[in-house]
Parts: structure tokens; sequence; C-alpha cells
């Protein structure tokens, strides 16, 4: 269904002018570059909501949204911002659901959508310096700042009774703003660090990293970086030379496949992992599963959200229009209201042409603050047994 | 086909690819891709000096194209008060003490004999200065990354008009090429590529852990802009007014609430293009200055004895040509334009972002558009930098476009179409590939091959 779906906006996409009563809205994400493993999964979620929309045939009297894919590369900024030009001046796209990493999101926003008055909606730029954006109220993120992370880290930590670690991150805007906070959070709890140091992705051995991790002096080793990446070396190197044991991970790190690779010395990690274990987040897991759709991907719940948030925010506004769907953003996200789950896009729809309110819930309890980011719930994490089970959700 | 009208059909063929992008996408589009293929020009004019003139392999164009960007930031940003109260002192006496530091050790060099004497004393006065700046240097840097990491955490720039950074960069950068080639230039040629290869990646290295100076991987955004703001155009009733001049044929017959909304729309749209030939006329007044004085280089004596050093710079030097320090010379002065370029990206993204300078993008690329276009041939470098950034933008949509044609008689379903067009969007590498290719095919002196001028004499 997903395929079919994706082969028919694609299709529509270069048929252009011959479908213009249907709403575009910009899907632009990195699928090629460093995340182009993650994007499809990312797009075809939003396009899931989409078509939810479509289905129900509710949206302004029937219209139909459709979706405009547009590569934003990941890095390159000036590549990022000519794929958004193209989707907002010439196919005209109501509102974006996108971009993916934060420095190519910053440039968008920055350079497109803001000056021409664009909602656009972030599934997963976490910098912390994104909150700083003269946005005018046009950017808004389903994922949560890692400022927050950080925090619930610390409180994680501070409640299991640890009072020292070494941290180590990915030498990116996500790893570095992640140990940031985390670093000031868990001194504020009276935690210490006794180490912060980066290490770089794509090395073959970090034996030298974890020799200068391990001289500072601490049993537990929090690792921010990316479990297919340089992240899997430190850990892997810090068993091989028996330097730590006991390790803290953040939500790059968390996933099977780390699992797999290292193996039972795993058991007893940590970590922490935007989304809770509702039964919104599991709802949206079996829709995911059955449109074909890698189960647990990272940022798929709030992709999904984010275009259901468009959809959503449109029909309260009553039109396609840019800034209308700008001024309906809060009060479709935010309480009071009617709980919107995922899969209930049609019943939100219809409140909506009643003119209720509606609160959406969706994937990952939405709730945006005043500069229109989410808080986000994080689950907490262990390994046992060879596997993550959730101790509780924060 | 003589030369001048070779240059002259390339050119009226890309201008034609710009138009057809404005008539059927939009004019916003055609000038953001116009804008990056000025840029893009410019560096690879800068890769065409090295390496047209006088054949200089260097791989290391990301590292002077991140500097360029690091001057944007150095120049433009507004100083942050608190950090530079925090760290300022120690940083300065730091700084005091490198510079006395590096005085000494030319002092030992110029003073002292050549021999054991002169390498201890070198090495003795790098320990202790080295042992005598860490107690000021690492508390400042700790102060200074301290002040409101989130959004701040380093020391600001100067707070001057970010035009100057333009200059600021093509300086910073000729200031690196300077140590690189003192160095490396004394290198064969595959050596020098190793080294420079090895250079720009320190550079990046460095711009992305020193947070203090440029926050490092959390970025800098929001830099200030030398053209005005969309946002502010469009509250600017002069602007509405001019707009509204402007459309008067479309607005006059509409009703004066379709006229308001339409108009509202207009204005939003102006505002964008508006901003954008600002940046194009900037842009395109940097590179026809860099052009005119490389062309005229060229066909200088100068011009001709850097040719006779890259055909054979033994001859040249048995003619009493001094090569080292030409070739230096020649690489100060392509890095510096390098660095121009980084700088003018830098401020057309508004804002740094030091992970994404990866060596495909800013190295690789660039020499694909030198070769493409050209090497040896300004024009050609120019030409070359426009093909490649247009088909490295345009590759995508046209990619989807091609696959959805060739497969329409397949079934909406089929496997096959799926599969291509869920790979669309990678067709931007395989282009680029393709370009490549072909042109080394059918063209192995690039699009605008080097015209060469036998005689020698002056045209």
């Amino acid at each position: 269904m997903k395929k079919l779906l994706l082969a028919s906006t694609v299709l529509a996409m270069v048929a252009g002018p011959a479908l213009a009563e249907n709403i575009k809205v910009g899907v632009i994400l990195g699928f090629t570059g460093p995340i182009e493993s993650l994007t499809p999964d990312m797009a075809a979620s939003a396009e899931m909501a989409f078509k939810e929309v479509n289905d129900s045939g509710l949206l302004l009297g029937g219209k139909k949204i459709e979706s405009v894919r547009a590569d934003s590369t990941c890095i390159d900024s000036a590549a990022a911002t000519a794929a958004a030009e193209k989707l907002v001046t010439s196919d005209h796209v109501a509102a974006i659901m996108g971009a993916d990493c934060s420095g190519v999101t910053g440039a968008i926003a920055n350079n497109v959508a803001v000056p021409n008055g664009v909602v656009m909606v972030s599934p997963s730029a976490t910098s912390p310096g994104l909150s700083d954006l003269k946005d005018k109220g046009f950017f808004f993120r389903t994922s949560p700042s890692d400022a927050r992370q950080g925090e619930v880290l610390a409180e994680v930590l501070k409640s299991r009774g640890i009072t020292e670690v070494a941290e180590t991150y990915t030498n990116n805007d996500y790893g570095k703003g992640l140990a940031d906070s985390f670093s000031k959070a868990f001194k504020a709890v009276g935690g210490k660090v006794t180490i912060s140091a980066a290490h770089e992705d794509g090395k073959a051995d970090y034996s030298a990293e974890v020799g200068a991790l391990s001289a500072a002096g601490s049993k537990y080793l929090a690792v921010f970086g990316y479990l297919d990446q340089g992240g899997k070396g430190i850990i892997q190197a810090s068993l091989d030379s028996g330097a730590f044991d006991k390790f803290v991970l953040a939500d790059g790190m968390i996933g099977d496949s780390l699992i797999t690779a290292i193996g039972k010395d795993l058991n007893g990690a940590i970590g922490t992992l935007p989304g809770g274990e509702t039964p919104e987040a599991k709802s949206f897991q079996a829709m995911a599963a059955k449109a074909g759709i890698k189960k647990g991907g990272p940022f798929t719940a709030e992709s999904y959200d984010a275009a259901a948030l468009i959809a959503l925010a449109m029909q309260a506004a009553g039109s396609a229009d840019r800034a209308k769907i700008q001024s309906k953003m809060m009060m479709v996200a935010n309480a009071p209201g009617e709980k919107i789950m995922p899969g209930e896009l049609a019943k939100g729809l219809q409140i909506l042409k009643d003119g209720g309110d509606i609160d959406y819930v969706g994937a990952t309890s939405v709730e945006f603050n005043s500069i229109g980011e989410v808080l986000g719930s994080y689950k907490e994490l262990e390994v046992k047994n060879g596997k993550f089970d959730t101790i509780k959700v924060h | 086909m003589s030369s001048a009208v070779r240059a002259t059909l390339s050119f009226a063929v890309m201008a034609g690819l710009l138009l057809t992008v404005g008539f059927s996408q939009s004019w916003s589009v055609a000038l953001a891709i116009f804008n990056l293929c000025l840029i893009s020009s410019v560096m690879a004019l800068g890769v065409n000096i090295q390496w047209g003139y006088a054949g200089l392999f260097n791989v290391g164009t990301m590292g002077f194209a991140a500097l360029g960007g690091v001057a944007a930031v150095l120049v433009a940003k507004p100083p942050i008060a608190e950090s530079w109260v925090a760290g300022g002192q120690n940083l300065a006496i730091s700084a005091a003490l490198t510079l006395v530091t590096i005085g000494s050790v030319l002092a030992a060099c110029r003073w002292l004999a050549r021999g054991a004497v002169r390498n201890a004393s070198v090495i003795v006065i790098l320990i202790v200065a080295y042992v005598a700046i860490r107690p000021f240097f690492y508390p400042a840097v700790a102060a200074i990354e301290a002040v409101h990491p989130a959004n701040a955490g380093y020391l600001g720039g100067l707070g001057l008009p970010i035009l100057l950074s333009w200059i600021v960069g093509g300086l910073l950068a000729a200031g690196a090429a300077w140590i690189v080639g003192r160095i490396s230039l004394g290198l064969r040629s595959d050596y020098l590529a190793i080294a420079t290869l090895g250079i720009a990646e320190i550079i990046i290295a460095v711009v992305k852990n020193e947070d203090w100076l440029t926050r490092g991987v959390k970025n800098v955004s929001g830099l200030p802009r030398p053209v005005p703001y969309e946002v502010d155009l469009q509250k600017s009733d002069s602007f509405i007014g001019w707009v509204e001049w402007l459309n008067d044929s479309t607005l006059a017959p509409l009703s004066a609430a379709d006229r308001t909304s339409q108009l509202h729309q207009l204005v939003i749209e102006h505002s964008s293009i508006f901003v954008k030939l600002c940046y194009a006329g900037l842009f395109l007044t940097v590179l026809v200055v860099i052009l005119l004085l490389s062309m005229r280089a060229l066909n200088s004596p100068w011009g001709r004895m850097m040719r006779a050093i890259r055909d054979n710079e033994v001859a040249a030097s048995a003619m009493g040509k001094n090569i080292t320090a030409r070739h230096l010379q020649v690489f100060v002065i392509g890095s510096a334009v390098v660095g121009i370029a980084g700088a003018m990206l830098t401020t057309l993204d508004g804002q740094l972002t030091p992970g994404s300078y990866n060596p495909l993008r800013y190295t690789f690329l660039i020499w694909v558009m030198v070769i493409v276009g050209g090497s040896g041939n300004n024009l050609g470098a120019v030409l070359g930098g426009f093909v490649i950034w247009f088909f490295w933008v345009e590759a995508e949509p046209v990619g989807v476009w091609l696959i959805d044609v060739s497969t329409s008689w397949m079934d909406p379903g089929n496997a096959v179409r799926l599969h291509l067009m869920n790979s669309a969007q990678h067709m931007r590498l395989l282009t680029m590939g393709l370009v490549l290719l072909l042109v080394m095919r059918f063209n192995p002196g690039g699009i605008l091959p080097e015209a060469i001028n036998r005689t020698g004499a002056k045209k």
C-alpha cells in the first residue's frame, strides 16, 4: 500500500498542473547523504498520515493532500535551500514536513520557509540551537530538543545513585549539544563528569579514545553517539580493554543492532529514548508495520505526527493558505480539545469541520510549548538478558 | 569552431537552461541556482589558478573554503561581551605568549647557526611555551565555553559588515596557504596532493573542535546579511507600493478583496526574488572582478611564465625561474580566491555548519567543475561552475521526471518501476559521473579547452 501511495504521489508530482485541485505539502528529507537509510521510512510515515486524511475525504470538503518529496542531502545547506526553494516557489506547497538534520533545517528555515511565510515542521532536528531561530512562529518540531534529553538522563542517573561518569560524544551538533546539556544537568543534580571527550565517526579503532576516558577514572561511561558508527566502536574498545563495562546510552545508541553486535556484555546498560510506551505509540507501530515501515524506526512516529498536524491545521484554518495554517498549528496540537490518537485523523477532521476544538496527541504525545517545540517524553531503558527493557517513562 | 564562438555558444546554452528553469519551475529557483553557480564559479576559478596555470594539485579546497566561512563568523557576528569578560584576559595573555614564542623561535632560527644547538633551543622554547601558555589558555577556553553553551559559548565576532568578511576570508585562506605552501610546495605533485588533503582535514578538525572560536559543531546561525531581509521588505510600504506599481496590469481588474490577497502573495514572491537579485549583483561583481584579473594575469608575461613552469619545470628552472617561489605565489592567490568564495557561501547560507564540510562537496565537486569546464581556461572554469552546480541541483527533479517518463509504460505497481522511483534522488551522483565521463570521452580538454597561443604574441 505504501508503495502504491508513493508511486501515485510521484506520478502526481510529475503530472503537476493536471491535478491542481490537490493541496501540495512538501516532504524534504535527506534521501541521499548520511541518513539516507532512515529517510525512506520517515517519508513513508508522513505519507501514511496524508493517505489517512485523503481516505477520510473530510479535508476541506474532500480535497486531497499530495506529497512532494525533495532531497535535503542532510549536509549540503546550499542544495537543501535550492530544493526547498523549488517546493515553495515552483510546486507552491502549502507547508513543509522537514527538514531532518539540524544544519540544513536552520538554512531552509532562515532562507526559505520564514521569508516566504511557510510552516515547517521538522520531525528530527534536535539541535538546541534551533530554539533561538528567529522563526516568526513558522518553525515547529515534533522531536524534542537534545537539551531535554540531557536533563532526563541526568535525572535517571541520579535516581540510580550514580554520581560519576565519563562521557564521550560524536563530534557533531547532535553529540556535542547533548553532551553539553547532560553535563550541565548532571552537575546541577550533584553528579560529576570526570571527562568529556569527542570521538569522530568512521574510525577503525577507538582504543586511544577509550584510554583517555578510562584514565579520568569512573565506573560508568556515557556514550552519545551512533549505534552503527563510533558509538559502537567505543563500546567494543572499552570491553576489549576492560576499561568500562557499565554504559549509559542516549537515543542514537538505542537499537537492536547494538545488542547483536556487542552481545551479553551489554547487559546492565541504561539509556533513554524519546517516545513513551503509551498505547498511542503502540498503535502507531502497528499501523506502520501494516504499511511496511520498519518497526521502531527512528523518527517515523515524529514524521507521522508532523504530517498529521499540518493536515489538521489546514482543516482548522478552513483553507490551505500558508499563513492561516500557521495560525492554527498551536490550536490543533495543544489542549484544550478532544484528544486525537494516531489513526483517528478522520475523527479530528470531522470535529474541526463541525467547529470543535481538538488536542492532537498522536504517536509521540505532541504538546507544543510557546515556541513550537515539544517537550517530549522519554523512556528509561535497561538492557536485560539481551534486550532493551522499558523501566519507566519520564 | 573558434574558441570565442564556442564559449559564447556554451554560455548561451547555460543561460537557456537557467531560463528554462525560470519559466518551468519558478524565478526564485532559477535565481537561487544562479547565485550558487556564481559562487561555485569563483571557487572553480581559484582551483583553476592553481591547477590550470601552475599544475599544482591542491585537493584541500574544502579547508580554504571553511576558512572563508570562519571569517564570516569572526567578522560579522556581534561580540559576546560576557564571554570576553569571562575569558578575555586569559586569552589575551595566551595570545601574547604565543606571539612571544613565535618571535623567539624566529629569533633563534635567525641568530643561531644551523645545527644541534639551534634545534635544541627551538625545542626548549616550544616546551617552555607550551607549559607557560596552558594555565592561561585552558581556563580561558573553559570559561568562554561555559557562557550559555546552548546559544553562545564562544567569543562572537567583531560585529562588522559581513561584506568585509569576503576580503578577510581571502586573507585568512591566503595566510593558511602561505604556511602550508612554505612547508609542502617543495613536494612533488602527488605528495603535495596528499599534504593538502591532510591539511584540509586538519583545518576542519580545528574548526569543529575549537568551540570558543566558532562554536564548533554546534553551528553558528543567524549571520547578518549584506542585503535586506524578506520579512522586512514585506512590511515596507515603499516596497509594497513598488510591487503594486509593477503588477498594476494584473491587479487592476481584481475586486478589492482579491486584490489585497493577490498583492500579499505577490509581495512575498517579489521580496524573495528581490533579495536574490541583490545577492546575484554582489556575487556577479566579485566574479567579474576576479575573472578579469585572472584573464589579465594569464595573458601577461607572468602567466606565460607560469605555463612554462607547469609544462616543463626543469626547462623553466634552467631559464632562471624560481620554481618554488612562483608555486608559492600562485598557491596563495588561488587559495585566497577559494577563501573568498567560501565566505560568500557562508554569507548566503546565513550560517556556519562545520560538520557539513565534506570533501565530496567542497573538493571533489569543485575539481569536477574545473575539469569539465576546461582546466587552464578561466572562462572554462566559470562555465564548469555553472554547469556542474546546475546539474547537481537539477539532477534530482529531472531524474525523478526522467524515470517516471521512461517507466510510464509499466504498471504503476511494477517492482522495477517502484525501485527506480525510490532511488530517483540518487540520480544526482550518477549524473555527475555521467557528465564527467561524457566530457572526458568526447572533449578531453573540457568543454572550453585551454587556448594555447603558440606564437606568444599579445592579442
